[in-house]
């Protein structure tokens, strides 16, 4: 691994969508680099393309053009296998809406990438237990979803982020369906593997006070970066 | 990339997770792979009973007649010649392909058994008789070579003779029957066998060694008719052209004017054999569009599960299934349902052939090639109609397929 390349390294970067006659610069010319370690957040109202960025900052999507290097790689070309092959081994995902299975319990849910992977089961089974340990879910092993409170599913949901050992964490409004002492907890697990494992999180919101878990805030509107600052008052 | 293994686990871990979708959709491949199953069972065991009447009716059967003799001008019919001898027989016998052979006197005669007489055929048969004829008996015994040789007096009768000669219920065996002054003693009785094709009644009739009808009855050197039974009806046509050789060679034709006529009973096999074939079109029409309904099912469900499981896709593809990856889960999905429905299918359609065995007595014959072609053809509808579902899943975009509410 390039231990001294950025995680992300974008360079005006461009995503065009044709909606009908006309067409929406999603994004439009973004240049950001993330480093090695970082907790990032990116903020933005609706429409200032944040979603967008997280898209092909995750591979699920190609830019219409500009630069993508992911650790190290040229990726802004890659087809969808290619693309998947990347997602399987080096990121990982948390959604607003934990994205669960459902009738499948926590423990083969935390499995679910490694078995795309290729992971032997035996294999699969001890290092999901250990993540789930890390984010304290390990006791729901064998709770189905609907067993478990909101909070506790995404926990598991972070639990089968982190079982690749990913380069790059993309957290989509983690929160976005939690209480708000729900939603402190989660962040607390984030703020933990940032400081604790060192892994590198990018964190997709729009609330403010969410954000202010993060140590450096992107803010973007209508496809450009309008302000990338350290967060010197880091919430507790 | 996960192995096989894997997506098959992945596939059967869905199917267990909705469990009543997955019966319910199963549920049209099992009816639908029984009814073949029960279908082609009682098709089959009504064929096969169709086929051994017919072969009772002798099939295999070939039947040489004397030529026809012109006598100041008038020509007798087949029949008339005195040319076939029992040596010609044992010649025929040793034809390959050729399962028996008995020469037949026949002798119309009165015959009288104590204060009864009745007027019927008597025939001069071989002990090989009964197997050409597949007429087994009612009681007592059949005559043997031992009683062909000695030209002894015995005989077996038919039903009809039974109830005319010994009216009171009297056991025939043992019993003395005369025959143009010639008394036979009765050894056995022939099972009944009915009506022939065009209604004479078969069991009219008393056979005797030919020897004793010959020596005893007739004083001729002839017979009437010499019965070739050929190994297998397929083997009808070889042996006639055989028979037809022999006989020229032993009566010395080169002309090609034979004095005999050979015949067959092959337009009955004929129509029995497109019976079958027609009986079994109409089955495999119904196993092919009972599955196609059952495979439209599946299709249906799968169409539905992509959509319902949009978001799961998504999820899938995002922690890094390749399309090629859903595509075979959910391929698989469909054809571990189909298989699965095939197999229970059978299952079912044993039990159903065995119920109705025992409660209407129908004979069954479960085709072993039929089971294996449905299961096998139930895979393939799973593949088929799995496909389009499976390949929509596959081409789902990850970021749209996240967001699918």
């Amino acid at each position: 691994m390039h231990a001294t390349e950025p995680v992300v390294r974008v360079r005006e970067l461009r995503k065009v969508y044709a909606l009908g006659e006309t067409t929406v610069r999603a994004l439009d010319g973004i240049d950001l680099d993330i480093a090695r370690g970082e907790f990032i957040a990116v903020m933005g109202p609706s429409g200032s393309g944040k979603s967008t960025f997280m898209q092909i900052a995750g591979l699920l999507d190609n830019p219409t053009s500009g630069e993508y290097r992911f650790e190290g790689a040229d990726v802004a070309h890659l087809d969808p296998d290619a693309r998947a092959d990347i997602r399987s081994r080096r990121l990982g995902f948390v959604f607003q809406a934990y994205n669960l299975l459902p009738r499948t319990n926590a423990l083969e849910n935390v499995e679910l990438p490694m078995v795309y992977a290729g992971v032997p089961a035996a294999e699969r089974r001890e290092i999901a237990l250990a993540k789930m340990r890390i984010v304290g879910v390990d006791h729901l092993a064998l709770h189905n979803p609907n067993q478990m409170s909101g909070g506790q599913q995404q926990r598991v949901a972070i639990a089968r982020s982190l079982v690749n050992n990913p380069g790059l964490i993309l957290a989509d409004e983690p929160t976005g369906a939690l209480d708000s002492k729900t939603s402190l907890d989660v962040m607390h697990i984030f703020k933990a593997l940032n400081d604790e494992e060192g892994i590198t999180i990018m964190l997709v919101t729009h609330e403010p006070d969410i954000a202010a878990h993060a140590k450096r805030i992107v803010t973007f509107r209508d496809g450009h970066i309008v302000d990338d600052r350290e967060n010197a008052e880091r919430a507790a | 990339m996960s192995d096989g293994m894997s997506i098959l686990r992945l596939a059967v871990q869905a199917l267990v997770r909705n469990k009543a979708r997955s019966v319910l959709t199963m549920l049209g491949i099992v009816i639908g792979v029984a009814a073949v199953i029960v279908t082609v069972a009682i098709g089959s065991g009504a064929r096969n009973s169709v086929q051994a009447s017919i072969d009772s009716l002798g099939s295999n059967l070939i039947v040489v007649q004397p030529g026809s003799v012109t006598t100041a001008g008038a020509r007798g019919g087949f029949g008339t010649a005195s040319t076939l001898t029992p040596q010609d027989g044992r010649a025929l016998a040793h034809l390959p392909g050729v399962a028996a052979v008995s020469p037949a006197v026949t002798i119309r005669a009165q015959v009288v058994a104590g204060i009864n007489n009745w007027q019927t055929t008597v025939t001069g048969v071989a002990p090989t008789y009964s197997e050409i004829r597949s007429w087994p008996l009612a009681s007592g015994t059949f005559f043997s070579q031992n009683d062909v040789d000695a030209a002894a007096k015995v005989a077996v009768l038919g039903q009809t003779d039974v109830q005319q000669l010994f009216p009171s219920g009297a056991n025939p065996i043992g019993q003395t029957i005369i025959v143009r002054g010639v008394p036979f003693t009765v050894i056995g009785t022939l099972a009944p066998l009915g009506q022939s094709a065009i209604g004479t009644d078969q069991d009219d009739t008393i056979l005797i060694p030919y020897t004793a009808a010959m020596q005893r009855i007739t004083g001729l050197a002839t017979v009437n008719q010499l019965m070739v039974s050929a190994s297998t009806a397929d083997d009808v046509a070889a042996v006639q052209s055989e028979v037809v050789a022999t006989l020229e060679q032993r009566h010395r034709i080169v002309n090609g004017q034979d004095d005999f006529q050979v015949r067959n009973l092959q337009s009955i096999a004929a129509a029995a054999s497109s019976t079958g074939a027609v009986m079994e079109f109409l089955l495999a029409g119904v196993a092919a569009v009972s599955l196609i309904v059952g495979g439209i099912g599946i299709m249906n469900i799968m169409m539905v599960s992509v959509t319902e499981r949009t978001r799961e896709i998504g999820l899938r593809m995002s922690v890094g299934a390749r399309g090629r990856t859903i595509l075979a889960q959910f391929l698989a999905e469909s054809v571990v349902l189909a298989s699965l429905g095939g197999v229970i299918g059978v299952v079912f359609g044993f039990a159903g052939t065995i119920a109705v065995a025992l409660l209407a007595k129908w004979p069954t014959d479960v085709p072993v090639l039929w089971v294996v072609a449905s299961v096998l053809f139930s895979g393939l509808v799973g593949v088929f109609f799995g496909y389009y579902p499976a390949k929509k899943a596959a081409t789902l975009n990850p970021i749209e397929a996240l967001r699918f509410e």
